[in-house]
């Protein structure tokens, strides 16, 4: 049982952010996202608490089990903030299907499509983002940058495109091969 | 240790055959390979597990080791391929970022980027992904979703209601 706590924990973060999302719907989302991760993994650390110094008897070296479900958890948080719960707030794929699902059996054409979300649209969100992150600041109509977090995981996006598809985007790399 | 160890197998794999032909369907090569992996490494461990080899005793034979190494890669494995998306498709964020950093300290205006960032480098090639993965079709000159893109985004859309958000993008 005590193996499944990082799914325990998981669980718990999606609620708590539910919770959060709907309390405190003022609050701004990355601190709604990180109160939510810390008590997922409040969870996960009593129930490793409980493991250690519970009442079962403990294997051999049981803080490296606890340790391992700490990083499994991280590993899952990480993956329903940036793999779920930002897929919904910024993919673009995620938005147009949400366009051609209004559209219903019709569909839309090209310009239709573009008529509702475009790069304008597109570019003009994430600058309101990074602005507001403190990433950019705009000074005398230009963008210039401030903080270096962001961009620091660009360039590591960067080395692993580099890596992977030989290229530092996707532009470069060109579409994958035909069937 | 286990997990990690498979892991890093696993995407020395990935970048070996990535970089020799990548496959048309990114998330259904990674997925299988990752799988694969755990396939293989499962079936490996329950091997030395009947073949009770003193020597793999420090492989996670026993359920409780399992279920924390299965756990564990599932989770790294989860989180690799969550990274994946920002490797496969350009993140419009990061690619502001690194442009505007491209300027050495001038920055850019709103209409440089949206010289740079067109529909055609931001909205075109997301719509080939859809229907090169399936989730939507191009019919008769008209995008319409497909039923694997309707379960897809009718999860995301509830969830966004359950957290009270609007749409996002």
């Amino acid at each position: 049982m005590f193996a499944l706590s990082p799914l325990v924990g998981l669980g718990a973060c999606v609620v708590a952010h539910v919770i959060v999302a709907r309390l405190a719907p003022a609050w701004p989302r990355a601190r709604g996202v990180i109160v939510s991760v810390l008590a997922g993994g409040g969870v996960v650390l009593t129930l490793g608490l409980r493991f250690l110094w519970g009442p079962a008897p403990a294997p051999a070296a049981p803080g490296g089990y606890v340790l391992a479900w700490g990083l499994a958890y991280l590993a899952l948080a990480y993956t329903y903030v940036f793999g779920f719960f930002n897929v919904s707030e910024t993919a673009r794929r995620l938005r147009l299907l949400v366009e051609l699902l209004d559209a219903g059996p019709r569909g839309l054409s090209l310009d239709e499509v573009l008529r509702a979300y475009n790069a304008r649209m597109i570019v003009e969100a994430r600058l309101r983002r990074l602005v507001a992150g403190g990433q950019l600041a705009l000074s005398d109509g230009r963008y210039v940058l401030r903080r270096s977090l962001g961009l620091s995981v660009a360039k590591l996006l960067v080395g692993i495109k580099l890596l992977l598809l030989r290229a530092p985007s996707e532009f470069a790399a060109g579409p994958p091969p035909p069937r | 240790m286990a997990a990690a160890g498979l892991f890093l197998l696993a995407f020395v794999a990935q970048a070996v055959i990535w970089r020799r032909r990548r496959p048309r369907a990114q998330y259904a090569g990674l997925v299988g390979l990752y799988l694969g992996a755990f396939a293989l490494a499962t079936a490996g461990l329950v091997a030395a597990r009947l073949g009770r080899a003193e020597a793999l005793r420090a492989l996670p034979l026993a359920p409780l080791d399992y279920a924390t190494f299965a756990l564990l890669y599932v989770g790294l494995v989860a989180a690799f391929g969550t990274t994946y998306s920002a490797v496969q498709a350009d993140s419009p964020t990061m690619s502001v970022l690194l442009a505007i950093e491209a300027t050495g300290g001038r920055g850019l205006g709103l209409a440089e980027l949206l010289d740079r960032f067109t529909d055609r480098v931001l909205v075109h090639p997301r719509l080939d992904d859809l229907v090169r993965g399936g989730l939507a079709r191009l019919r008769d000159g008209r995008y319409v979703i497909a039923p694997r893109g309707v379960l897809f985004a009718r999860t995301f859309v509830l969830f966004r209601r359950l957290l009270g958000f609007g749409r996002g993008g």
